[in-house]
């Protein structure tokens, strides 16, 4: 079968972006993508632009600012937070059929600040149960009472991730925090604290993906294998927000779904990874990611990350980048963010971050909305 | 008599539109599929597990909370004011079910017993919540 490589990647930091628009902000991105991967935008047989909002011809508006368009297909894409996974599912699944030699994937997003919308009901925001992070806050509970966790530990995650994005140029917030200031800083919903919640921001990513062969064509030096692009839509019986009920038994996780699929798909295990980029949409969910990946037994996610094997110089560092808690969440463009940040990792260019001996990555979402994804690549 | 927000909210005991009685006892319109016992609310006409149909269920028992947060910051278009709490509440059906805890049930926590209540919004109309078990 054919091998999909990313033969380049871009990105436009992340941020409140106010004086940029969503055209500018994706075409940037795709841009550097591109230029990353020694071609033009004529080369590329398909575009897909993930992005939640943004309005209509979205994903035409970016790509025709691209320069020398010659009409190949542009379509968007949009999954909630699994946007991103989902337009690489599909340029890949389009180059591995022979449809295409060459898919530009960009996410871009404008996101407001405040509350995220997340496709409630009427009755749901009147009322007043149309609060993301209040979902995020009782399956932190629920986790803590279930496990051990505590709000120390949640504390920590966020230290991590803030330190790890204090080294990350492309991140929103790049200052370290300590314990202290994390459980002082404002209570959103309890037990989370809003250093322990992701900010949305504004922000775009892109990847070109290039069969083996075009990558070899095109001169491309140091493509990386995307090993494997899996995308899980919800069953009633999975968890997600917004939800009005969930069932208490026999209750399934489409996250965890998504990270065996793209396991299968990639030929290696959780033992492979030299590192992560998981949806720390939250403290919480971040060490959720940790089980759901198969780091660690579930019930022992706290001690995996106590142990010190989930920051930068531990075994396996989750969220090198800063995660979501320091760059911000720009919801469709996030999946894009991490594949950029494993590309960059694998191929050694992380500076300040990196991690060493980077070889195989790993980036998860789930989360609002339907879908998750697994993505994996291999240097 | 005070409206309520959405018709999946039933006076206990009573179908919508018959909605003439005390509201400090109210019900819940949940589903469960006689094929595959599949639980549901708000209710579902088909079965979203197994595809047929599902079938009207009055949840008016009580429940247990398995979790409670605190919304601090007010969201846009609510019609109740902050601070106030959401309950993620287990009943036997097999369905947690996600509401607001009544002012006069502050502080109420994981394991303790609730029953649903109307609880009143900005606007005179009313929503479902949570009360404490034997206290309406």
């Amino acid at each position: 079968m054919t091998t999909t490589v990313i033969a380049g990647v871009g990105i436009c930091p992340f941020g409140r972006r106010l004086s940029a628009s969503h055209r500018e902000l994706g075409s940037a991105a795709a841009r550097e993508a591109l230029r990353d991967a020694g071609i033009r935008f004529s080369d590329v047989d398909q575009t897909f632009v993930a992005s939640v909002g943004g309005g209509a011809a979205k994903a035409q508006n970016i790509a025709m600012s691209l320069g020398a368009a010659r009409g190949a297909p542009i379509v968007s894409v949009e999954a909630g937070c699994g946007s991103s996974g989902s337009a690489l599912h599909l340029g890949k699944l389009l180059i591995e059929s022979g449809a295409a030699q060459c898919v530009l994937c960009v996410g871009a997003e404008k996101t407001p600040a405040g509350y995220v919308e997340a496709g409630y009901e009427t009755w749901q925001e009147e009322s007043g149960l149309a609060v993301n992070p209040a979902y995020f806050a009782l399956e932190a509970v629920e986790f803590m009472a279930a496990t051990g966790t505590t709000e120390a530990d949640l504390a920590e995650v966020s230290v991590k991730n803030h330190r790890h994005g204090a080294l990350n140029p492309n991140a929103t917030y790049r200052s370290a925090v300590t314990r202290e200031e994390v459980l002082a800083s404002t209570a959103v919903c309890d037990p989370l604290r809003l250093l322990m919640l992701c900010s949305p921001v504004d922000g775009a990513a892109a990847a070109v993906l290039m069969s083996q062969e075009a990558a070899r064509r095109h001169g491309v030096t140091g493509p990386v294998t995307l090993l494997a692009v899996s995308v899980v839509s919800r069953i009633p019986t999975d968890g997600f927000v917004p939800m009005a009920s969930r069932i208490i038994d026999g209750r399934t996780s489409f996250a965890e779904r998504a990270a065996h699929m793209a396991f299968e798909e990639a030929g290696v295990g959780p033992a492979d990874l030299d590192l992560v980029e998981c949806q720390d949409v939250d403290s919480s969910a971040e060490l959720r990611a940790y089980s759901y990946l198969g780091l660690c037994a579930p019930g022992n996610e706290a001690a995996l990350l106590r142990s010190g094997a989930t920051a930068l110089g531990g075994s396996q560092p989750v969220n090198p980048s800063g995660g979501l808690l320091s760059k911000g969440e720009p919801l469709g463009a996030s999946g894009l963010g991490q594949v950029h940040e494993l590309v960059t990792q694998v191929r050694g260019r992380a500076e300040a971050r990196q991690v060493q001996a980077a070889r195989i990555g790993m980036a998860h979402v789930f989360g609002a909305g339907h879908t998750a994804s697994g993505v994996i690549v291999s240097a | 008599m005070s409206e309520f927000l959405h018709d999946m909210i039933a006076l206990a005991g009573h179908s919508a539109g018959d909605a003439t009685g005390d509201v400090g006892s109210v019900g819940l319109r949940t589903s469960c599929c006689p094929a595959c016992q599949y639980p549901a609310f708000p209710a579902e006409v088909t079965c979203s597990r197994c595809g047929e149909p599902s079938a009207e269920v009055i949840l008016e028992e009580a429940g247990t909370v398995l979790a409670v947060t605190t919304v601090r910051h007010q969201p846009p278009r609510a019609l109740v004011e902050v601070p106030y709490e959401i309950a993620m509440v287990a009943y036997p059906n097999g369905l947690a079910i996600f509401g607001l805890v009544s002012k006069e049930a502050g502080g109420i926590g994981r394991g303790d017993r609730v029953a649903l209540a109307a609880v009143p919004m900005s606007d005179g109309r009313l929503t479902f919540g949570y009360r404490r078990e034997g206290r309406p």
